[in-house]
């Protein structure tokens, strides 16, 4: 009796440990953030809702009810993110050179939201290239993640570098049902600038994965074509056949596994 | 204001109510604190009814049951039904005198448990094939597989057949067989606990000892270590390798096979650990289940040291039914073939697994004809280390075709191995995906660590003070709460 005594005090013990700690403040040793046991979020969850994370509702998120007045100030545009982004740019350059713009692309294969949030690379090209004006391609990396809602604080944090700068986040194209990073990242979004490809569909290469460039040329079609209803219409006319080929400024970072 | 806080409070409430209720996405495991929660309560009405043996087996009964619930819903009611029916039919063998009678009841028993198996486990499987062949429309049933069935239903059968054998008396109480039938530590994924075993231990009801209850402990902590952290984090790497391996690399692949194999003996090891430890802190052996099974130097000592519970019950309900090794050589290579065969059948109503089973069945019966040469090889480190190298890559091989969704996914992870494999990635691997790879190495470390270390640092944490036991339970959890959130980053662009 008296050593169940002591098991039982064990775990009560450390059940409370851990319930107190759950209603705590955030508590950071050093460098480790502890994270804490979901006793909060499995008690106090609003489980009618459909999530307690939202910003926006997706409903409202995803476009703006009135066409904005174009911004007809030809841009420093900067395209970054996973592999995606390649072939994207290389579609954008051709708007760019139509419209007036400069175009900047970072494709970072293997990339994430965590990534970029986690390093000074985002920073540091938004100053070099002084972009007034941002797509992000991010997400095809976390699409069956089995919490997306933990890249949360990524995403914000990408958001706050790029700040009061326009931007369009391009969803990630999916080839499978994801898990909720669509949903995610368009409540996170600021209204009107979050374009959902998921849906669409396109002709993927091999991997049966990415698109192709052809089909990137068509997606980054649909993302102009949709540009009049985003938060922040920028000149986007359809290019000329005589706009011909436009080479993109693309820096390629290291993939992390290859 | 006050609107807000008895919303919040009133939402709370309905939360943790919704908690106690079957909830088919969130099956109570040893390794969710919800259970843990329940425990608490559990365990000090258990030390108080434990001397008092029909009012604790009442207890234990009435929450086995309710873990049932919570695990498989309704389910729990057939679980009731089964044992009932098990224990009738006991006492009527035990009554037969003639043997054909008595073996007639025995068939009928076992043959009621395998039908009920069989609907649930194979019905859809038995159509569908049957459909390839007539080339009909297969519509499946809309059938839910009740938790722990397998583990049970073996249960069940064996002791009906020890019975039957006047190995060991029926209960004299039916809630004595459902409190073996339905005992929650091993009931949704085993060990598969003999009666013979277990029943005697249940009539001796014997108070736990400080050994029992913190070597309990001990075991359930190792349990947690392996499933929820190891486990649980390096199963997402492999997830990825297995769900599309067309997109890795030779490298990537093998390293995705090796962390499954070191996968699932974790997971299910561990999951053992917890069920044997909270047995055994109850008061109650289930026996080993795994005993560093990937030390093995040939395919016979694979299976006499990986789920052991199974194997044996195989051996001894399957294998020398069908004649063992009394019936000639051949025969004993057919006899150990069939019976991997339906240890493979069992693991799942797939080809994949018959296939598994069938070539671990080959396997045995190699080993079995190669015994004289081998026997004659020198016992040296250099033989150990190729037989258990040859053993390891068999078996881990095998697990490919056991977990790869199909046959062509199998086929091309392994392709991918032979044929798309460059060691030079090896350090860009390790750098990309280091907790993986330290985790992959600490658990090799683990496995070839001496049976005995490991049981002197068992005794070492059941003689410390209450304080460093708490402390290391609580790091344990912090633990499985740090790496429950951690989510391995797929890459699956590099091929880009």
């Amino acid at each position: 009796m008296k050593h169940y005594a002591s098991l039982w005090l064990i775990v009560a013990s450390a059940l409370a440990i851990f319930i107190v700690i759950s209603f705590c403040d955030d508590i950071v040793l050093g460098d480790w953030h502890v994270k804490k046991a979901p006793f909060e979020d499995a008690i106090f969850a609003d489980n009618d809702s459909v999530s307690g994370i939202a910003d926006n509702s997706p409903m409202e998120n995803d476009s703006v009810a009135v066409e904005m007045q174009t911004d007809s100030v030809p841009k420093s545009i900067l395209i970054f993110g996973d592999s995606m982004t390649f072939n994207l740019a290389l579609r954008l350059a051709q708007y760019a050179k139509q419209n007036g713009h400069k175009i900047h692309s970072v494709n970072w294969d293997s990339s994430n939201t965590k990534i970029w949030a986690e390093s000074d690379t985002l920073l540091h090209f938004i100053k070099s290239y002084d972009a007034d004006f941002i797509f992000i391609s991010l997400g095809s990396n976390e699409l069956y993640f089995k919490k997306p809602e933990s890249r949360l604080p990524y995403i914000k944090r990408v958001l706050e570098m790029i700040d009061t700068i326009p931007y369009i986040w391009i969803g990630p194209p999916n080839w499978q049902e994801d898990s909720g990073i669509n949903d995610l990242l368009e409540r996170t979004c600021r209204r009107g600038s979050f374009f959902r490809t998921d849906g669409m569909k396109l002709a993927r290469k091999k991997d049966n994965i990415h698109p192709t460039r052809q089909a990137s040329a068509l997606w980054v079609d649909s993302i102009m074509r949709w540009m009049p209803r985003s938060a922040h219409p920028i000149l986007a006319e359809y290019p000329s056949d005589s706009t011909g080929k436009a080479n993109p400024n693309i820096v390629f970072l290291k993939a992390l596994n290859k | 204001m006050t609107t807000e806080i008895s919303d919040l409070i009133g939402s709370g409430l309905r939360n943790i109510g919704n908690m106690f209720l079957y909830d088919p996405s969130a099956p109570m495991l040893f390794s969710s604190g919800f259970f843990w929660l329940l425990f608490i309560f559990f365990l000090p009405v258990y030390a108080l009814l434990k001397r008092s043996k029909a009012k604790m087996v009442l207890f234990v009964v009435g929450f086995s049951l309710y873990f049932y619930y919570k695990s498989s819903g309704l389910f729990f009611l057939m679980l009731i039904g089964t044992s009932l029916v098990d224990w009738l039919l006991s006492h009527a063998i035990s009554r037969i005198s003639g043997k054909a009678g008595r073996l007639a009841v025995m068939w009928l028993s076992i043959l009621i448990s395998l039908s009920i198996l069989g609907y649930f486990k194979y019905a859809n499987f038995f159509l569908w094939n049957w459909n390839l062949m007539v080339q009909g429309n297969f519509q499946p049933l809309d059938l839910i597989l009740p938790v722990g069935i397998s583990f049970y239903t073996f249960q069940s059968i064996s002791y009906v057949v020890d019975v039957y054998k006047r190995r060991i008396d029926p209960t004299s109480s039916w809630l004595d067989y459902l409190f073996f039938l339905s005992f929650f530590p091993a009931l949704v994924a085993g060990p598969i606990v003999r009666a013979d075993y277990f029943l005697p231990q249940l009539k001796e009801n014997r108070v736990a000892t400080r050994e029992n209850i913190f070597g309990g402990l001990w075991l359930i902590i190792i349990g947690i270590v392996k499933k929820a952290v190891i486990a649980d984090y390096i199963a997402q790497y492999n997830d990825l390798i297995f769900n599309d391996p067309s997109l890795y690399t030779g490298l990537q692949t093998l390293m995705g096979v090796l962390g499954y194999t070191m996968q699932i003996y974790c997971d299910f090891s561990g999951y053992s650990d917890m069920a044997i430890g909270l047995a055994l802190l109850m008061g109650f052996h289930l026996g080993l289940n795994f005993d560093s099974p990937y030390q093995s130097r040939n395919l016979t000592e694979f299976w006499r040291r990986w789920h052991i519970s199974l194997s044996s019950w195989l051996r001894d309900y399957v294998y020398i039914p069908l004649g063992g090794n009394r019936k000639g050589t051949v025969r004993t290579y057919i006899n150990n073939f069939l019976t991997m065969l339906i240890g493979g059948l069992w693991h799942g109503a797939a080809w994949k697994f018959i296939f598994w089973g069938a070539m671990h069945g080959i396997g045995l019966a190699v080993h079995k004809a190669c015994k004289p040469w081998l026997g004659k090889l020198p016992d040296n480190w250099l033989v150990s280390f190729l037989s258990w190298l040859v053993t390891f890559v068999y078996v881990s091989l095998l697990w490919v075709f056991f977990r790869a969704s199909d046959f062509e996914s199998s086929v091309l992870i392994v392709r991918n191995i032979f044929i798309d494999f460059d060691i030079h990635q090896l350090p860009q691997f390790f750098e990309a995906r280091m907790v993986w790879c330290l985790m992959m190495i600490a658990l090799v470390v683990m496995h070839f660590v001496p049976q005995k270390l490991t049981d002197a640092l068992g005794n070492i944490y059941v003689k410390s003070p209450w304080i460093v036991k708490l402390l290391v339970f609580v790091a344990v959890v912090q633990l499985v709460i740090e790496f429950m959130s951690e989510e391995v980053v797929p890459f699956i662009y590099f091929q880009f």
